[in-house]
């Protein structure tokens, strides 16, 4: 009973069904809006070039848009001084509701997306064949570019995760600044690291000789290095680590 | 139950407590009572782990507040003065948030909201801000937490609703349950509430049961004033003057809750000196 972190399914299941049913109507409002532009976009579309890749496009370019929406409101809550205590003191631990928080704006809405686009799809697929007699290709939920596009979205998210627990107000548009700011701040000190280690023989058009090598037209064993390092940097260390703030920055947050 | 050692806490450069102490026992109803802007809401944030202390410690039911551990916070009902209920009715608004608290009893609930008057089936939103509270109310008593802490719960209540919520906090209160009400309303929960604790000027300055304070202080009335010090606190009214006064003899006396707390704000240094010189059963 001296404080120590629980992790219970169940009460992670429930955080999880109350945030979906408290907000219904919003998801049903912004899901039927969503839905209306697809139905016009897809008759357009396949009333003019039927293009084979309509849906998988579609479907990505309303994905990452509208998780990193999702997940700059994932800790609304908690901001709003009225409705903060209710959150705060809901008999659950820091790790069960930010984790919460992490499923919801991952692997369900992930999931929730997939069927209801191919809901959405199969319909308006439908409503083509009715008046032009012709569709598009069906959507394949199982697409390896759908499914690869899950990673790279956890991936993506997660620091904007991060942004909203930390920031009250104009959470998206502080995410990106700070994101945009660090990005600018690690390339420059890679660049006076690279400088101060390659010395003055170092000229920046040398750059492509020491990542890749024109005789055995492959990459170097410095650019294989830094190839590995982004990849590991990026699927692992900036989704775990933002996580990982995320949730002692949630422990932290007073009322 | 409650045990607060060396508090200190302050709103960025304000202060509002330094070297507070308090310690609360379970089963009863302690009024928290204090000046607007006394920090009695603060002090109910603190004790449940809302705001963390600047310095010293708290401690409530053997766990450390600002961990927020989910064993202790299914162990914590809290009603604040202002809140905001979902769109849903009290059946929905349970079956939401009752798998959080292992000890709710649903029987109660709809017990309590029959008793409140209150419709099981229509939206909260469609609801006054009186029949919210109600339903929030409801739900905190039927969610048996060992500590319950209440800010300002009479406010918005309609007169037969308060009478409900003291029949219904006098039922409830068992030798395991603390009931913290932080209130200026003190006419609302006149006898229900001991013991009764008083916030002033960033410090506890009063802490005893019904018990010593009608055991240490009189009330009398007066046709004038005496010269000695001897009245800690007097108020003018039709028949003379209606003093608090040492309680020498061996009767008990009644003292009601304003004009105790007007004695205490009024001389805290001579009625502590009362108590300390009688003896107190302090909690």
């Amino acid at each position: 009973m001296q404080g120590k972190e629980s992790l219970n399914p169940a009460r992670v299941y429930f955080l999880i069904r109350n945030a979906i049913v408290l907000n219904r109507s919003s998801i049903m409002f912004i899901t039927a809006a969503l839905g209306s532009i697809l139905f016009l976009l897809s008759l357009f579309d396949a009333y003019g070039n039927c293009s084979p890749m309509f849906h998988r496009n579609a479907y990505l370019v309303i994905f990452f848009p509208g998780g990193i929406f999702l997940t700059t409101r994932a800790f609304r809550e908690l901001h709003d001084p009225v409705k903060g205590y209710s959150w705060l003191l809901l008999p659950a631990s820091s790790l069960e509701k930010t984790l919460s928080r992490i499923l919801l704006t991952t692997l369900v809405y992930y999931f929730g997306s997939l069927v209801i686009y191919l809901l959405f799809s199969l319909l308006s697929e439908g409503i083509n064949m009715l008046v032009l007699q012709r569709c598009h290709f069906m959507f394949n939920p199982f697409d390896l570019v759908i499914i690869k596009s899950m990673g790279v979205y956890m991936a993506v998210q997660a620091p904007f995760l991060t942004g909203a627990v930390y920031f009250k107000k104009h959470t998206l548009s502080k995410t990106i600044l700070f994101l945009t700011f660090s990005v600018l701040i690690i390339g420059v000190g890679i660049l006076i690291a690279i400088r101060l280690i390659f010395g003055e023989g170092f000229f920046w058009w040398n750059v492509q000789d020491i990542f890749y090598s024109n005789e055995v037209d492959d990459f170097t064993a410095v650019g294989s290095g830094v190839i590995n390092t982004a990849k590991v940097f990026f699927w692992f260390a900036v989704p775990s680590v933002s996580w990982i703030i995320c949730y002692f920055r949630y422990r932290e947050t007073e009322l | 139950m409650i045990s607060i050692q060396d508090l200190s806490f302050s709103y960025r450069s304000k202060e509002l407590f330094s070297q507070l102490d308090l310690s609360l026992a379970g089963g009863g109803i302690c009024g928290l009572l204090g000046k607007n802007g006394a920090g009695k809401t603060t002090l109910l944030k603190l004790i449940s782990g809302l705001v963390f202390p600047k310095k010293g410690s708290i401690e409530a039911g053997n766990e450390i507040p600002l961990r927020r551990s989910s064993g202790f916070l299914q162990n914590l009902f809290f009603i604040p003065e202002e809140f905001k209920m979902p769109s849903v009715s009290p059946l929905k608004y349970m079956w939401l948030y009752a798998p959080f608290y292992p000890q709710f009893d649903p029987e109660k609930y709809e017990s309590y909201l029959e008793k409140f008057e209150l419709e099981p089936r229509t939206n909260l939103l469609k609801c006054s801000f009186g029949q919210r509270k109600k339903c929030l109310i409801a739900f905190g008593l039927a969610a048996n937490c060992d500590l319950t802490l209440l800010d300002e719960p009479t406010n918005g209540l309609d007169i037969p609703s308060k009478t409900q919520l003291r029949r219904a906090l006098a039922s409830v209160l068992t030798k395991d349950r603390l009931f913290v009400i932080a209130t200026h309303q003190v006419r609302n929960l006149e006898n229900l509430i001991n013991p009764v604790v008083i916030l002033d000027n960033g410090k506890i300055v009063f802490n005893h049961s019904l018990e010593d304070i009608s055991q240490n202080l009189r009330v009398e009335t007066l046709s004038t004033l005496p010269e000695s010090d001897e009245v800690l606190y007097s108020e003018k009214h039709i028949k003379g003057f209606k003093a608090v006064v040492e309680n020498t003899g061996e009767f008990e006396s009644f003292l009601d809750l304003e004009t105790l707390f007007n004695t205490v704000i009024k001389n805290p240094g001579k009625v502590t000196t009362v108590f300390e010189k009688g003896g107190t059963h302090a909690r």
